[in-house]
């Protein structure tokens, strides 16, 4: 299965150009019938519970991770619809305010570009292979699933 | 018979083995419960880290069912739930 709404769909470890994404999108979908472009920005938070966070740092396991993000955009611009889909996942060391995720959906309606943007955002937290850390003013954190955190150093006092 | 499998582990099962891949003895026809059981034999920390998350068997990158066979060239990995965003 390979669409050619999908305009890309991977991990990466640099940055996006949104200028660059939304002047792509829209000249790839103009002609198609689209009308309205969503798109979703997650950055890092400069504040959790309370404390300051350093950075957090993000591991894909690849190939694996590519593939599901390339599966969920491919599934979703299933949808006659939707007329292209951008999704990146960014890895490494990211500091408060740098961009984690970006998700832009181009469709015929706005309500369609917004529906499918969520979804595909919380399909690709949930079933792409990809972790976290986080560290803290109060320590490092393993990040897991939506939101439970296990402090680092409890780990090794268990050995 | 055995067989060697190697594991990929990641988050804090590799934090708390202390290696990001370990190699485990499983018999032929060993199952993915039987491997959790290998890890935890092999690396004790692990029983801790099981109990603390779940976790999650990968195989080709594909979640797998506690029932599954393990055989042949196949990549195996321990993973936590997904943590994206």
């Amino acid at each position: 299965m390979e669409s050619r709404k999908v305009i890309r769909a991977e991990v990466t470890l640099s940055d996006v150009s949104l200028n660059d994404v939304v002047e792509e999108l829209i000249s790839k979908t103009a002609g198609t019938g689209a009308g309205a472009l969503a798109s979703f920005i997650g950055f890092v938070k400069g504040l959790v519970n309370g404390s300051s966070v350093i950075e957090l740092e993000y591991t894909a396991y690849e190939p694996y991770a590519s593939r599901k993000i390339l599966e969920i955009a491919e599934e979703e611009s299933l949808d006659e619809d939707v007329a292209g889909v951008y999704v990146v996942h960014r890895v490494g060391r990211l500091k408060p305010g740098e961009p984690t995720i970006y998700v832009f959906v181009a469709a015929r309606s706005r309500e369609k570009a917004f529906e499918k943007a969520k979804r595909i955002l919380e399909r690709v937290k949930m079933e792409v292979p990809i972790y976290k850390l986080e560290r803290r003013s109060d320590g490092e954190y393993w990040v897991i699933g939506d939101g439970l955190r296990i402090p680092r150093g409890k780990l090794s006092d268990l050995k | 018979m055995e067989q060697k499998v190697k594991v990929k582990l990641f988050s804090l099962y590799a934090d708390a083995v202390g290696r990001s891949e370990v190699e485990v003895l499983l018999d032929l026809g060993g199952r993915v419960s039987e491997l959790l059981q290998s890890l935890i034999r092999e690396y004790p920390v692990l029983s801790k880290a099981f109990s603390l998350v779940k976790p999650i068997v990968l195989i080709n990158g594909v979640r797998a069912p506690e029932d599954q066979l393990i055989t042949g060239s196949i990549e195996v990995a321990l993973v936590p739930p997904s943590a994206g965003g």
